[in-house]
This record gives C-alpha cells, sequence and structure tokens, in this order.
C-alpha cells in the first residue's frame, strides 16, 4: 500500500473518498464531517447571493488544506457549465471543476456530448477537470483525449442511494481507461462505496448518504473506513469466486477415522 | 436608476460603483464573484466600475453541494 498514490492535475490526493457539502441539514456539521472522512477533496455549488437575506458562506466550513472542487450544478449545456467553471475560478479557490451537466429533471442524468464539450474547452484553459458521466466507454476515451484529469462515471442518480448499478460498465471503464475512474452519485452506504474500491475504482465521491445520515459526523468515518478497506482489498488482490465448496480445514487426518 | 441584482430590480444612483453595491447589500467582495451583463468584472476593479441604468449584475458564491 506505500506506493499506492492516486494523482490527479499533478496532486497528490491522499484520500480516496471525496466528498459533497451538500443537503447537510446544518452547515456546523461540514467541518466535523470532512475531517472525520479524512477526505482532501471536496465539492462545492455555484449559486446567486440571496439579497433578500444573510447567507453563510461555504468556505468558512471547509477545513483549511483541502481541495475544493465547485461542480457546475444548474448547467443544462456546454456554454453555461464553462461559465460557471470560470466564474468558480474567480473565487479563488485553485482551477479544479466537476463538470455537471444535466438537462434531466427526472433522473438526473449526465449529457455526456455537452460535457465532453465543456471538457474540451475548460482543460485547454488550463482546468483540472473531473467530468460526471454516464459510464460510457466511447465517451470516456472522448473526455481523457479532450484533457479530463479523471472520469467521473455515476453508480446509480444522484441522491437515489441504490448504489453501484452500473458496475459492469464502471469495470470495463476501470479495466481500459488510463486516467482515474471516480464513481460519482448514488452510493448510499459504506459498502457500496467498499464494492466500488474493490473492483479497483480510484476513488469515490459521497455527498448524500452522508449528509442526511441521523449522524453525518459517524457515517463520514464509515465511509472513509470501508474506502479503505475496499482499496486495501483490491491491492491485495482478491480471491476468486467458485461454484463448488472447497473445504478451509485439511481434508486430511480426521479422526475416529480407520485405514 | 434602476439595475438587475441577481434577478431583482433596485434602485441606486447612476454611476455607482460596484463595491457600492455590494456594500449596500452587506455582502464581502473577497467572497463573491460579481457579472455585469454576463461578463466577469475582476475583483481590483470593483472601487471603478460603475452601473448604469438596465445593468444586469449577478451576484455569486459558493455553497453547499455534490
Amino acid at each position: 500500500m506505500k506506493n499506492d498514490v492516486l494523482v490527479i492535475g499533478g496532486k497528490e490526493i491522499k484520500s480516496r473518498l471525496f466528498i459533497g457539502t451538500g443537503k447537510f441539514s446544518n452547515n456546523r456539521l461540514i467541518p466535523e464531517a470532512v475531517k472525520r472522512s479524512g477526505a482532501q477533496v471536496v465539492t462545492v455549488a455555484l449559486r446567486r447571493v440571496d439579497i433578500s437575506s444573510k447567507q453563510e458562506n461555504m468556505l468558512d466550513f471547509i477545513p483549511e488544506g483541502c481541495i475544493i472542487m465547485p461542480n457546475t450544478s444548474g448547467a443544462v449545456n456546454a456554454g453555461e457549465a464553462i461559465r460557471i467553471a470560470r466564474i468558480a475560478r474567480h473565487l479563488g479557490c485553485g482551477n479544479w471543476v466537476k463538470i455537471e451537466i444535466i438537462s434531466d429533471a427526472k433522473y438526473l442524468m449526465p449529457d455526456n456530448y455537452e460535457t465532453i464539450k465543456a471538457t474540451e474547452i475548460l482543460a485547454k484553459e488550463g482546468f483540472v477537470v473531473l467530468p460526471y458521466v454516464n459510464p460510457d466507454l466511447m465517451d470516456a476515451r472522448r473526455l481523457r483525449d479532450a484533457g479530463a484529469a479523471a472520469v467521473m462515471p455515476l453508480g446509480a442518480p444522484i441522491g437515489t442511494n441504490k448504489g453501484l448499478k452500473t458496475k459492469e460498465l464502471v469495470q470495463i471503464l476501470i479495466e481500459e481507461m488510463d486516467i482515474p475512474v471516480i464513481v460519482d452519485a448514488g452510493l448510499g452506504k459504506p459498502s457500496h462505496a467498499a464494492e466500488c474500491m474493490e473492483i479497483g475504482a480510484d476513488a469515490v465521491l459521497v455527498n448524500t448518504a452522508i449528509a442526511v445520515s441521523e449522524n453525518p459526523v459517524a457515517m463520514a468515518e464509515a465511509f472513509s473506513l470501508a474506502v479503505k478497506a475496499g482499496r486495501m482489498a483490491y491491492v491485495a488482490g482478491m480471491a476468486q469466486e467458485k461454484i463448488f465448496a472447497e473445504a478451509s480445514s485439511p481434508l486430511t487426518g480426521f479422526l475416529s477415522k480407520n485405514e | 436608476m434602476k439595475i438587475h441584482v441577481n434577478g431583482k430590480h433596485l434602485e441606486f444612483m447612476p454611476g455607482v460603483r460596484i463595491i457600492e453595491v455590494l456594500q449596500n447589500l452587506g455582502i464581502n467582495p473577497d467572497r463573491v464573484v460579481v457579472e455585469k451583463n454576463g461578463a466577469i468584472i475582476e475583483r481590483q476593479n470593483y472601487m471603478t466600475e460603475e452601473l448604469n441604468e438596465g445593468d444586469n449584475v449577478e451576484i455569486i458564491m459558493f455553497v453547499g453541494g455534490g
């Protein structure tokens, strides 16, 4: 495990659990949840300031040393995502961006076509681009060629907590892609995160499952442990599945057996 | 004169500067990005950039998100 390092955008990332900051019942839970999760990469969104009331600033709740990864949520096409990414960079918290382009309100499915177009432009502008996508191998290759620093296929639709429903397709990306594959969205339990890591995902991004837990701080740690366990198992090499039983104890020297 | 700030019509003196609008709304200029008519205004220009009748201003910040 010593040399098992994840590098994205030239940076060594020490935690393979990325976490989101949406849906927390109270922003005051976020610093402790981030700390206990061990996450280094933390996502935020951009919105209009509500000019009729005093608003809390998310930056006050993210511990120092974290990489802030703004998402482009709200964008329905490449142009809007590019606009949001540029605004995010002007906020002075680095050049990472999670491209999220969605025009389907029911399942919140990412628009791969628009995402590829936005990736091409933003990567050229020097952004570290992590696109949220449907796990399609051809599109993942297009994204890599367009300059994406990683691909982030969905496990299940955002906020559904269903787990790794896209396993077969994500597995293909893991096998074929030479940039990190980060499972984003739909992971509802630590075991889902462990499953992603066991099949060789480079990282996972979790928001809802932590934020809406009755105890988000404890859940953040639970996910952290699951991600570590899953990764460690993947690196160690897993035992093969077999159809028939294979005894774990010796099949010789049984008691009371005469020659 | 009327300007549009985050979709709302607000009344200001002609030639009001961005920094004055932010101060008037109680917004910390270091924590937001301001767009005027779709173009990002650099923070160092908040003191000098003037607004005129009908200008469209967007003030944007980080919020929680996944």
